[in-house]
């Protein structure tokens, strides 16, 4: 069996075990999150060659750095790992707001003890008192102090039920990050976005809609709000609100199942990507939510024939059961 | 004398052909459905890499030979005449990309020469 060094300390991995589990096992406090390789709070870094998978994502540098996620990585052999501390160091804050805008979603404001370089469309990870940690979008724009998450209750879901049955405000709470590909960089400028958001996936694409109203973009900018049923979409006043004082900006709230509704979309997020019509060639595409349907969705707007180059996303990943 | 990987245009071309062939593939009734639970950004890099051998460039696959590398394919049916169908999409988008027929029937020839390892028949 392998072993696995940490700070001064030796452990003997067992059958089939990712270095995560192992030292969680051992009494390790190492915070993590979806277990998927996508959160980046399990990384750390080793000077032991990993596998392809445990780095995949990560920036060139961090790769060279012997940057990993922990989660990934199986203890087929030995290893020694160290503490990274190039995701960034974490930042204290408050619960200033709670609000909830539905059934199962809550929205938060939290105030900043120090300012946090991020894009909107970003995530972060949130961490409690008790190193329970979570990742949630940003929905604020831009390196703004006061920052906004959107939190959709899951069932069983420690963090989430936390976060949307308690009362909060005022509750210091950590975060670590930025992580995540869906923000705009200067090369879209010239580009029309079309935006596709499932669930919670709303909530970075909410913060980019903003960012890019607020920049001055010029093209078009359509978001696409899918949910299961009516109810599980949200901020539909305000987008409306939006749509109509801001003639570049389209939005269109979907759902799945239930009776048809004026102001609505009615039927299956994947069909209709396929009917709408948009300019194939200068469109910049965000997806972000489920994994399933974020996979299919890009897969959609590619085949239409949008430029692989200009298709972003982000999965939302619950946190696995252990 | 240029080499093969040259004459068709180098990485440009690889970058040109990559999203066409891909298209094509997913397209396909045939083969789309070896490639329908894979991730689009994972799938592309693979094809670039499968696109640059075959244009006669210089070889990095990442990690995995053919052999292992379509080890899980084999075992859910992967074989002759979906290479066939991929070997086809191949020619098509050169084609489309108008790439002249010596070359594109070169770059079937590698395609072609790693077939039995792609089906696991050698190593």
């Amino acid at each position: 069996m392998a072993t696995l060094t940490y700070k001064d300390r030796s452990f003997q991995g067992q059958e089939s075990e990712t270095i995560l589990d192992c030292l969680i096992r051992n009494g390790e406090k190492i915070p993590h999150s979806c277990k998927s390789g996508i959160c980046q709070s399990c990384v750390m870094k080793t000077n032991d060659p990993v596998d392809l998978v445990s780095q995949k994502g990560l920036k060139p540098t961090k790769k060279e750095a012997g940057l990993f996620y922990t989660c990934q990585q199986s203890l087929n052999k030995d290893f020694e790992v160290f503490d990274s501390h190039e995701s960034g160091p974490p930042i204290d804050g408050e619960i200033i707001s709670q609000q909830r805008v539905s059934s199962s979603v809550v929205i938060l404001k939290i105030q900043l003890d120090s300012p946090l370089e991020y894009k909107a469309g970003q995530f972060v990870n949130v961490f409690r008192t008790d190193q329970l940690c979570r990742s949630y979008s940003l929905a604020s724009v831009s390196n703004n102090q006061i920052i906004e998450l959107h939190v959709r209750k899951v069932p069983e879901g420690s963090m989430s039920n936390w976060l949307y049955d308690s009362n909060l405000l005022g509750q210091k709470i950590t975060l670590s990050g930025p992580v995540g590909e869906c923000y705009l960089t200067q090369d879209m400028e010239n580009d029309d976005l079309l935006l596709i958001g499932v669930g919670t996936g709303l909530a970075p694409l909410y913060g980019i809609v903003h960012e890019a109203i607020a920049n001055g973009f010029k093209g078009k900018i359509t978001l696409f709000h899918g949910g299961l049923r009516l109810e599980s979409l949200y901020l539909v006043e305000e987008l409306k609100n939006l749509e109509q004082t801001h003639s570049q900006f389209n939005y269109f709230p979907v759902y799945l199942l239930g009776e048809s509704k004026e102001g609505f979309l009615q039927g299956d997020l994947v069909e209709l990507l396929k009917k709408h019509e948009f300019d194939l060639k200068n469109t910049t595409v965000m997806v972000c939510g489920d994994p399933d349907m974020v996979k299919k969705l890009k897969q959609t707007v590619f085949l239409k024939g949008v430029s692989s180059k200009k298709i972003f996303s982000d999965a939302f990943v619950s946190n696995k059961k252990v | 004398m240029s080499s093969l990987f040259e004459n068709i245009g180098g990485e440009k071309a690889v970058d040109a052909a990559v999203d066409i062939f891909y298209r094509k593939v997913l397209a396909d009734d045939r083969i789309s459905h070896f490639f329908d639970d894979v991730d689009m950004e994972d799938q592309i890099a693979k094809q670039k890499s499968f696109l640059t051998m075959a244009f006669g460039g210089p070889v990095n696959y990442s990690g995995l030979n053919m052999k292992e590398g379509h080890k899980h394919l084999v075992a859910r049916g992967l074989n002759d005449s979906h290479v066939d169908a991929v070997i086809e999409l191949l020619g098509g988008t050169l084609k489309e990309l108008n790439v002249p027929a010596e070359l594109i029937s070169q770059v079937a020839g590698i395609a072609e020469s790693v077939r039995g390892q792609v089906l696991g028949r050698q190593g």
